[in-house]
């Protein structure tokens, strides 16, 4: 296996923070109407651990940039990027923080885990060794952070399929179990292929705010899993409110003001 | 750098100066009454201790006769490089006899210097004409060596520093450079002003918990706001603030004219005392004008009279005043000879005056065309006609505070219109003038996008059509200080907490100072406004996550 150790630093990643930042929005001259409608901001931070080499920096870089890059860059220490949404009179801003895989970087976690309403549980589909480890992920980063709601997500699905069909069906049902376990959303995503990517973060920010998700299930062994209505609200419904008000999620709004024109 | 030495010596030389200069210049920014008495047992100790240390006297005589014979010794070095001219320069002898306490003069001032410059091209003559280069070279390399502020030892040997008290350095003995330091000293201390407070005093302890949003904070600002006004803390430091360049006065004679003049080009008084002390000093010979100040400020003199203040029309000529404050001295005018020689004026604050009429605005305006900042803070006696004049004269006008508890009758919204439409102004003060919205919107017309700070308290005549109406068209996009205290009439505060939501996404400071009644009332709009958004928010979220992509 060749691999192309470069260096992805942390200034790097915090330049590309800074370039979100600066996107403010400017002062803008819109009739009264436009102008007096609020702009809500809606800021959540999602943590993106497993093993080294599952996809972590892919699914955000696909994400965030939608680009998919064949080569392997190893993340050293935290990535940072963000993803503004604008919806309507909202903009969702994603603040997405992706740990090296490695085990030296675990002493990083805190980075990773505090501070954010979701952490994602990365696993390779091609590799059931990967899926074990979140074992020792879930322990660790739920203990730091157990507010956060899991969501497990199975990668490299385009490979995933071609495999044997046995294997598919095995890997599936532990990776279901673990779910259940967890009490964690699970989705099988390709970032190759474009499969399911959107609809991590959809299912993440429903569960966050505790939305009602309409996105049909897919359920069949073989196909790309997306199960999430049973998942990730049992011992959230209870401090559900608490999520939404004390879950470092912050509502600022923002409106659009025009400013006089003047007339003699 | 080291100023150190400068600081010993001039302590020094401070005690002894302080016992022989026999009339003391005037104590101008003293402390405190009170510590007046204390300094007087202060200089009384000085001097006992002198006479305990009555030896030191007979050191410095031994110390000049050394010096004298030094300088002897350069003249006749100079003598023998056989420049004529230097025979002519009297070296040791024409020096003015100074008083011992200060034997450095002797060496220092300008003619020590001249006696350094013709030593140097002393220098230059004698050399011959290959080695001229080098010889210049040479002596100006030592000339500068002495210029440096720090002093090293061989600088010390070669100027003749034979006595400790007396190697402050040259660079304080020329006297464009002392007032240049001085200068910058003076620019820190602190003409007394009316101390600016951060935000005006609860009403209430309900209005200070709404306010701060804190038991304890609200708690806190209450008990500050019930206790008396000034606490003794703040007088001491008052007293100490100022003492940086009156210590100057006291180092030898060259300091104290220099510091004196930069004394005199602001001239403030805090206490009575020494306003009297300065015009006993200064009338009394030949009624000469001593000094064309730029700034001329007297602090709370309650009891000051006309006839005082016109004395000092013969001390001070007004022609450089730009700030011209007489902050709650409620019987007095500025000097009628003043009035029309005012032309650099930019500030005047009198506020609290209670003789001030149209008629001293009349005349004031007709030549102050400079002006900018205008305090009439509880001038009763102010009327329309009087801001009218004003604002028609002096069309950089900034700043401009009419407000008042007493007479509000007498300025209306044509203060107002006037000001808008006339001057430059950004901070407009008519709190308890009987304005109208008709006046605020001509001002929200006019200069809206320039109005930075607005006080409108107790102004009863303004309703919901007025500031309420005009931020939701966003006329005042910079304003950052909004005082509404006490508006009987204005209900409708949805705008106004939209701004300041939106101010504070924008992360600009804003301030609504209102009565206990609005400042609830903006809350309870804030609070709708954000709950309204977040509904939205979640609204907007369910949307997007159901929309169907990909």
């Amino acid at each position: 296996m060749s691999q192309e150790y470069r260096t992805r630093s942390r200034s790097r990643s915090f330049s590309d923070q800074a370039a979100t930042q600066e996107e403010e929005r400017p002062f803008v001259n819109l009739n009264m109407n436009v102008n007096m409608r609020p702009k809500n901001q809606v800021e959540v931070q999602i943590g993106l651990v497993g093993d080294a080499q599952v996809g972590k920096t892919s699914l955000m870089v696909k994400y965030v940039q939608n680009v998919f890059d064949e080569e392997y860059t190893q993340t050293l220490g935290v990535n940072f990027l963000k993803r503004k949404v604008s919806v309507r009179s909202t903009d969702i801003v994603f603040s997405l923080m992706d740990l090296g895989g490695q085990r030296e970087f675990i002493n990083m976690l805190p980075i990773a885990s505090l501070g954010s309403s979701a952490i994602i549980f990365l696993f390779d589909l091609t590799r059931a060794e990967t899926l074990s480890s979140i074992k020792e992920w879930f322990r660790q980063a739920h203990g730091l952070n157990d507010t956060a709601i899991p969501i497990l997500v199975g990668t490299k699905y385009d490979l995933f399929v071609d495999l044997d069909p046995d294997y598919q069906e095995q890997m599936s049902r532990t990776s279901m179990e673990y779910a259940q376990v967890m009490d964690a959303p699970l989705i099988f995503c390709s970032t190759a292929k474009s499969i399911n990517v959107q609809k991590i973060f959809k299912v993440a920010l429903a569960k966050i705010f505790s939305l009602t998700l309409t996105i049909q299930e897919i359920n069949e062994v073989g196909d790309p899993l997306l199960i999430y209505k049973t998942l990730g609200t049992a011992k959230r419904d209870q401090d559900k409110t608490d999520n939404i008000k004390n879950s470092n999620t912050n509502v600022t709004t923002e409106s659009r003001r025009k400013s006089p024109t003047y007339t003699q | 750098m080291q100023f150190t030495p400068l600081n010993k010596n001039g302590s020094i030389k401070r005690q002894r100066e302080a016992t022989l200069v026999e009339q003391r210049p005037l104590k101008k920014c003293s402390p405190t009454p009170s510590e007046i008495d204390a300094a007087n047992d202060a200089i009384e100790s000085d001097s006992r201790h002198f006479k305990i240390a009555s030896p030191i006297r007979d050191v410095l005589k031994k110390c000049s006769a050394i010096r004298h014979c030094r300088s002897k010794k350069r003249e006749d070095q100079l003598r023998a490089n056989g420049k004529s001219h230097c025979e002519s320069y009297p070296v040791g002898t024409s020096f003015p006899v100074t008083p011992e306490s200060s034997p450095l003069r002797r060496k220092r001032g300008s003619a020590y210097w001249d006696s350094k410059r013709i030593q140097s091209t002393g220098r230059l003559a004698i050399s011959s004409p290959t080695s001229t280069e080098n010889a210049e070279n040479q002596s100006l390399s030592q000339d500068f060596a002495d210029l440096s502020l720090t002093l090293s030892g061989s600088i010390g040997k070669r100027i003749d520093f034979s006595n400790r008290a007396s190697r402050t350095h040259e660079i304080f003995q020329i006297k464009e450079i002392l007032a240049n330091i001085l200068r910058f000293v003076s620019l820190d201390s602190d003409v007394p002003h009316e101390k600016s407070c951060s935000r005006r005093r609860p009403l209430s302890y309900k209005h200070a918990l709404l306010i701060y949003k804190d038991e304890k904070k609200a708690r806190q600002a209450w008990h500050e706001c019930t206790e008396s006004t000034t606490s003794n803390s703040e007088l001491k430091r008052e007293g100490k603030e100022d003492s940086l360049l009156y210590n100057c006065l006291f180092v030898n004679r060259l300091w104290h004219s220099v510091t004196l003049g930069v004394l005199l080009k602001k001239v403030y008084f805090k206490h009575p005392q020494h306003y009297s002390k300065f015009i006993d000093k200064y009338s009394g010979d030949c009624n000469q004008i001593v000094s064309r100040p730029s700034i001329f400020v007297l602090h709370k003199f309650h009891k000051l009279l006309q006839n005082d203040l016109d004395k000092m029309a013969t001390i001070l000529a007004p022609d450089n005043i730009s700030w011209l404050e007489l902050y709650i001295c409620p019987n007095v005018i500025p000097p009628f000879s003043w009035i029309s020689r005012l032309k650099s004026l930019e500030r005047l604050i009198m506020p609290g005056s209670k003789v001030i009429n149209d008629n001293f605005l009349f005349e004031i305006s007709a030549n102050a065309s400079k002006l900018k900042i205008l305090d009439l803070r509880a001038c009763d006696n102010i009327t329309d006609a009087g801001v009218i004049a004003i604002a028609l004269k002096c069309p950089q006008l900034q700043s401009c505070n009419l407000g008042r508890h007493r007479n509000g009758t007498n300025i209306t919204s044509v203060s107002v219109i006037a000001l808008a439409e006339h001057t430059q102004i950004e901070t407009l003060g008519v709190a308890g003038c009987e304005i109208t919205d008709a006046g605020i919107w001509e001002l929200a017309q006019q200069r809206g996008k320039h109005i930075k700070r607005l006080s409108l308290n107790n102004c009863s005549l303004l309703t919901n059509h007025s500031i309420p109406t005009l931020f939701a068209f966003n006329y005042f996009p910079n304003l950052s200080v909004l005082e509404i205290r006490n508006l009987a009439h204005i209900s409708d505060l949805r705008h106004l907490a939209q701004f300041k939501l939106w101010k504070n996404s924008r992360k600009i400071p804003i301030l609504i100072e209102g009565c206990e009644r609005i400042t609830k009332l903006l809350h309870d709009e804030e609070a709708k406004i954000k709950r309204m958004r977040l509904v939205m928010a979640m609204h907007d979220m369910n949307y997007w996550i159901n929309k169907v992509e990909e």
